[in-house]
């Protein structure tokens, strides 16, 4: 058989390995939807379904959160805005598919268990120009635990990868073969991408800028490919300037949403806006980009939230801890005035940088940039290590690569048994998925006037728009009303109505003893944890007062 | 003849010019003495004046306390006792022999350096490098024995680049018993002074010099008969070390373990504000200087691609410094003090190559970086004695000493001096500055009280109080008649911190 076609059946057979492994139990682990998901996952059906976002914009740029029969919290940036490729994804994936946490997850497992791997594998094969290396390269990829956890969730982090490896396929194209269509390719990827998730908006332009340097090792004359990817790169955008016509708050509300919505870190924007001296912000930023290069990080433990790592495993398996650097000094050694080693070097390095504006450390869903470009540098030191003239060099080599799978087989037997208890909570404090069926029969027989939800409950609203909807009743939407939890101010509920309260005892305990409320559900979580209580309402505190 | 003579004669001038920084104004900066440096001054002070540490014993190895058991490490005790034997206690004078270890520290690198870079002036730059680190400064001025391990550190290296240069066994002896030695002067040692004694046994290997397991053994062992006497008379002294440590929980999670391993090299620790902790840091500077960010990395380069066995020596020792911190669990200041050395020098060779370089562009970054730590640590001095003084002082326990002084003054001869408990290590204090202010007769005079237990009725005319301003308890002493406030010690920063009261 012929080297071509043994490449293709194999790449076949790894795709079909890895959209089995990522899109396997895709509606039971995680078995809980996390806030984020739950909003990707309404407005996606709303666009589905209307074409309008639950705003009523037609075919938005981007999607406004806000869902006007939700909880509509006062937030301290304004609006929450979100990037649009996921949701068009999801909302193409629902004209198909039901609404289901499975559903909504499907376009991101294919993009981390389909795509990525044809994708790296097509990049690796022109930077490296050796099938087999490719292969490697797409198999490592895809074994990433990092992909695997963060792709099986219906939320954007992973979306840019998919960008990133198209642009290096331009690139590389356009460096063995200097034709216009690659920079124009380079350039109309890394635009379009800039709308793949909020990231992307720095790290795109960073990666055009690559570009340029990359088209002036490959031409003699730079100038005119560099032109040609830059306006290939402004098309798309091009798109924002109407858009910011009608939304000119979008820009500062993404700024101060980005800057202060995480109160226990300090932004690197926020902390020059508060006025502390230079010094201190450059040893926040630097101890923050820092610590995306921990070892303990990147290969044993993957961050402290549990919706981003299993914690048995980093974000890369153990052997690329010795294939990256191999890979680094083969780049240095051999590559480093080269286009292809400086690219490789730069996108690995600038990958942190966004979440160290952010000033979050271990933030992996902000700096998932780092997975291709690890990877394709560990492709080098694997490569590095095959062409060694030592036997025992090149079998040292072959072993990193063969006790991958090995560990991932752990992994992934973790991920779907002992890791879905575990991180349950994780994905949502408040096991809403367990109380939804069950508020939602309770709800729909027509015996509860109203549904009160506490707010926000880590987003409450999306959720539980999300499961009327899965459960064809949207209409009690209308009915639903939110509070903040004090059952005692809501003295005119009407009877029969269904309330849902944190699951305290002492508050639960004395809505009971007040004689108006009886519990109706005690929700507990997968792992056995009491998380909320759903209370029905008896009686009116009115017609307590005793007959004179 | 004349060349010994020049080393001499650059030596001293180099002594006496980091003399007039790190040895002078030792009362003023740091601005208190801190509770562990009262202690160390004691333990000192008793051994100076008695031949006896606080406990009665005679010229113990160790010095076990309760709050230690595992006893303070021997070298900055007996260094300080020799000073106390010629002056009189006091914040200066226990001081004087740390920041003359400081001295030391920077003579051994010129003597080091010059050695391993064939050159007077590169031994020069490297002692200034090492004379301008923060964290060299910082510690030389305290009484804390981590500190003490780095002449021995240099010693060991500069014997190691003799043995290197003429593999003699004699040479690998000394160079192994200064390790031996090291181990003296800080518990630390105990895991990084055999790791050192592995990188000799490696060097040593490679020259294939004869018989160089037994010298290096020998070397390393003999200096230590007295502390394997000192174990087997006081075999508790083991589990009290692995308590004090928490060495049990070595068997811990490696992700920690790698993650402290990880933190230490964070350039904003290394290059930018240094420790959290105000005591080892003025927050304004990093652990080395700035210019290290750049010079380490080329100076790794080149140890690596051209430093031979030394040079791999140096890297190894650069790499490891922070395992002592490692395998307690804890990143802390006193365990990583092992870098200095390796920092400095490792700086140093960074140094060369870039002077070395052919182009002039690396030959003006050289020269740009070398001003750069001069710059930096003029910069960094000033802040020292300014700001950080008064920005430290509650780090450094609050101005405790005036307080003592208002009511060693009061107490005087019939009243008796009553010390809230609540004042962290005010034992330590009180005895301290009791000695400094040549009080020795009002030792045992003292009361150390808790709130609920004193009988403020009982309490004679003329007694003395000392209580922390902030208590609620000491505040509404100043509204009983029959005691009167007679000094509100205030901190430079304007903070009330120590209330003297007298009854009548």
């Amino acid at each position: 058989m012929p080297r071509a076609r043994t490449g293709q059946m194999v790449l076949l057979v790894l795709t079909a390995i890895g959209g089995w492994v990522y899109l396997h139990r895709l509606g039971d682990v995680p078995v809980y939807l996390s806030l984020d998901e739950a909003h990707f996952a309404v407005h996606a059906d709303a666009i589905a379904s209307t074409g309008r976002n639950l705003n009523g914009d037609r075919l938005p740029l981007f999607i406004n959160l806000a869902d006007p029969l939700g909880d509509r919290p006062d937030l301290p940036w304004g609006n929450t805005w979100y990037q649009p490729f996921l949701f068009y994804l999801i909302a193409a994936a629902l004209k198909l598919l039901p609404l289901t946490e499975a559903s909504i997850r499907t376009p991101t497992a294919i993009l981390g268990g389909v795509v990525n791997i044809v994708l790296m594998y097509l990049a690796a094969d022109r930077l490296f120009g050796k099938r087999r290396i490719a292969i490697a390269a797409a198999a490592m990829l895809a074994m990433c635990p990092a992909s695997v956890v963060i792709s099986r969730q219906a939320l954007d982090y992973t979306c840019p990868i998919v960008f990133i490896l198209a642009w290096l396929f331009c690139l590389s194209s356009f460096v063995r073969d200097p034709r216009l269509r690659y920079a124009i390719g380079t350039g109309l990827v890394l635009g379009v991408g800039c709308y793949s998730y909020i990231t992307s908006w720095i790290m795109m332009p960073l990666y055009l800028v690559l570009s340029w340097v990359a088209f002036a090792t490959a031409v003699r004359n730079p100038i005119r490919p560099a032109v040609a990817s830059a306006v290939a790169f402004m098309l798309p955008l091009l798109a924002i300037l109407p858009w910011l016509w009608i939304h000119p708050e979008m820009p500062g509300n993404l700024l101060s949403a980005y800057s202060i919505s995480d109160p226990e870190h300090v932004s690197a924007i926020q902390a020059v806006r508060d006025g502390r001296g230079l010094i201190e912000v450059a040893r926040r930023s630097v101890s923050v980009y820092w610590a995306y290069f921990d070892p303990s990080f990147l290969f044993l433990s993957g961050g402290a939230s549990r919706k981003l790592s299993t914690g048995q495993a980093g974000v890369f398996l153990l052997p690329v801890a010795i294939l990256l650097p191999i890979g680094v000094y083969a780049l240095v050694r051999r590559d480093r005035r080269s286009w292809f080693g400086l690219t490789l070097v730069a996108g690995l390095f600038s990958a942190p940088l966004p979440a160290t504006l952010k000033g979050t450390a271990f933030a992996i869903e902000r700096t998932m940039a780092l997975l291709p470009f690890a990877i394709l540098i560990s492709a080098c030191g694997l490569a590095w290590l095959w062409e060694s003239r030592r036997t025992t060099v090149r079998v040292l080599g072959t072993l990193l690569l063969v006790a991958q799978p090995l560990q991932f087989a752990g992994f992934y037997q973790d991920y779907l048994s002992d890791y879905r208890t575990r991180s349950a909570l994780g994905y949502d404090p408040t096991a809403f998925g367990e109380a939804a069926p069950f508020l939602v029969d309770a709800a729909a027989g027509g015996e509860s006037p109203a549904v009160y939800l506490t707010a926000p409950l880590y987003d409450v609203s999306a959720k539980w728009r999300f499961w009327v909807t899965r459960l064809g009743h949207p209409d009690l939407l209308s009915r639903t009303h939110y509070f903040d939890g004090n059952l005692a101010g809501l003295g005119p509920a009407p009877i029969g109505s269904l309330a849902v309260v944190p699951s305290e005892d002492a508050a639960v305990n004395a809505a009971v003893s007040s004689g108006e409320w009886v519990l109706a559900r005690r929700v507990m979580s997968i792992d056995g944890q009491p998380t909320l209580a759903i209370l029905r309402k008896t009686a009116s505190r009115l017609l307590k007062k005793p007959a004179t | 003849m004349a060349a010994r003579i020049r080393t001499l004669a650059i030596g001293a001038v180099l002594a006496a010019s980091v003399a007039a920084v790190y040895v002078t104004r030792l009362q003023f900066a740091p601005i208190y003495l801190m509770h562990d440096e009262s202690q160390f001054a004691l333990q000192a002070e008793a051994i100076a004046s008695t031949g006896r540490d606080l406990i009665g014993r005679r010229l113990p190895l160790y010095f076990t306390e309760p709050e230690f058991p595992a006893g303070r490490d021997p070298a900055i005790i007996y260094a300080t006792a020799l000073v106390l034997k010629v002056l009189p206690l006091s914040e200066s004078s226990v001081r004087l022999a740390t920041s003359l270890v400081g001295v030391l520290n920077i003579v051994l690198m010129f003597l080091v350096a010059r050695r391993l870079l064939a050159s007077d002036l590169l031994g020069v730059v490297a002692a200034l490098l090492l004379a301008f680190t923060p964290a060299h400064f910082i510690r030389s001025r305290l009484v804390l024995s981590p500190f003490y391990s780095i002449p021995f550190i240099l010693a060991w290296l500069l014997w190691l680049a003799r043995f290197v240069d003429t593999p003699e066994r004699r040479t690998l002896v000394v160079a192994a018993a200064w390790l031996g030695l090291g181990l003296y002067t800080y518990l630390g040692c105990t895991v990084m002074m055999p790791v050192y004694l592995l990188l000799t046994a490696w060097v040593a290997w490679r020259r294939s010099a004869r018989g160089w397991g037994v010298a290096l053994l020998a070397g390393f062992l003999v200096p230590l008969v007295p502390m394997a006497a000192w174990s087997v008379m006081h075999p508790e002294r083991y589990g009290q070390i692995v308590e004090a440590y928490q060495l049990y929980s070595v068997a811990d999670t490696v992700r920690l373990r790698l993650h402290l391993y990880w933190s230490f090299f964070s350039p904003d620790f290394l290059f930018i504000t240094g420790e959290t902790s105000l005591i080892n840091s003025t927050r304004q500077a990093g652990f080395f200087p700035m210019a290290f960010a750049i010079l380490i990395p080329v100076g790794i380069y080149r140890l690596a691609r051209s430093g031979g066995d030394i040079g791999k020596v140096i890297l190894a020792g650069f790499l490891t410094a922070p395992l002592a911190s490692v395998v307690s669990g804890a990143l802390e200041m006193n365990r990583i003090m092992f870098a200095i050395p390796f920092g400095a020098l490792t700086a140093a060779y960074g140094a060369q190559a870039l002077i070395g370089s052919a182009r002039p562009i690396s030959r003006a970054g050289a020269a740009i970086l070398l001003v750069s730590c001069a710059l930096q640590f003029s910069g960094f001095y000033v802040d020292y004695m300014g700001r950080y003084r008064v920005a430290s002082a509650e780090w450094f326990g609050g101005d405790i000493r005036s307080a003592i002084a208002e009511a060693i003054e009061r107490g005087g001869d019939d009243g008796r001096i009553h010390l809230s408990r609540s004042i962290p290590f005010i034992r330590r204090y009180w005895r301290f500055y009791a000695l400094a202010a040549n009080r020795r007769d009002l030792l045992g005079r003292e009361t150390f009280f808790e709130w609920p237990e004193l009988d403020s009725p009982a309490v004679p005319a003329g007694a003395v109080l000392v209580c922390p301003a902030a208590e609620p308890a000491c505040a509404s002493l100043a509204s009983d008649p029959s005691w009167t406030l007679v000094r509100s010690v205030v901190e430079p920063g304007g903070s009330p911190t120590f209330s003297v009261f007298e009854k009548h």
